[in-house]
């Protein structure tokens, strides 16, 4: 029987990331996103800044989501460029893709199942992750 | 003009004897490591002259906890570091990375570091 293991939520001033890719451009990318968020990123601020930023964002909070919900492991485990968000095509649903190591680490520790919910609101974003074993 | 030209190229002076380059290699190359002091002094002040630490006393034994730098703020000094430095912090290492020392001891194993 499944049951939850964690419990975790953060929220973000937009602007703050803004600022962080304002100074450290692909170096602060490459330090928190994976690769395919940095080209979803980088279509979506050629298109709208605004979306862009809004983006990732949205993804730095459910980041910090899912560390606060493994509750106190080593960060360097968690590693934020192995967690991988991206959206279901049709329903825009966001979905957890870890990547090697965090992705065994996860299973080590018997998580089987990251539900994410991200949202945002002009000057914040937020995201609530739960863990299920 | 064009031979003296040909003159100078041939010399000596751009073509070092092996031990001669030798010598200047090893000099050279201990004469770009970074000394401590100028490690650390970079680091404190780039540390300093961030937005959230201006006015606060750093030193290197100083956290980033103890200056209220949260993950956002770390990954914003760590790249600030990275830039000036000239390197690249793994990830992990990165993540493990939580006060001025430890910013501090990862550029002195950094032989690459400028």
């Amino acid at each position: 029987m499944s049951k939850i293991i964690g419990i975790g939520n953060d929220i973000i001033k937009i602007s703050r990331i803004k600022s962080s890719f304002e100074k450290g451009g692909d170096r602060f990318l490459k330090r928190a996103f994976h690769d395919e968020e940095i080209n979803n990123f980088k279509e979506l601020f050629l298109i709208n800044n605004e979306k862009g930023i809004e983006y990732l964002a949205g993804r730095w909070a459910a980041k910090e989501s899912i560390y606060k919900a493994f509750g106190g492991q080593e960060r360097s485990k968690l590693g934020f460029p192995n967690i991988k968000i991206l959206n279901e095509q049709i329903t825009g649903k966001p979905i957890v893709n870890l990547q090697p190591p965090t992705f065994e680490y996860a299973k080590e520790l018997g998580v089987k199942n990251i539900h994410i919910a991200i949202s945002h609101d002009s000057d914040f974003a937020i995201a609530n992750v739960i863990l299920e074993s | 003009m064009l031979r003296s030209l040909s003159k100078v190229l041939n010399s000596n002076m751009f073509r070092p004897t092996t031990s001669m380059n030798g010598y200047l290699y090893r000099n050279y190359g201990s004469d770009a490591r970074l000394g401590d002091k100028e490690i650390t002094d970079r680091v404190i002040e780039i540390v300093s002259n961030y937005d959230k630490v201006l006015g606060k006393t750093v030193s290197p034994s100083t956290t980033f906890k103890e200056l209220g730098l949260d993950s956002l703020d770390a990954a914003d000094v760590l790249v600030a570091v990275e830039e000036d430095f000239g390197i690249e912090i793994p990830d992990e290492e990165a993540d493990r990375i939580s006060s001025l020392k430890e910013t501090i001891d990862f550029i002195k194993k950094t032989p690459t570091a400028k």
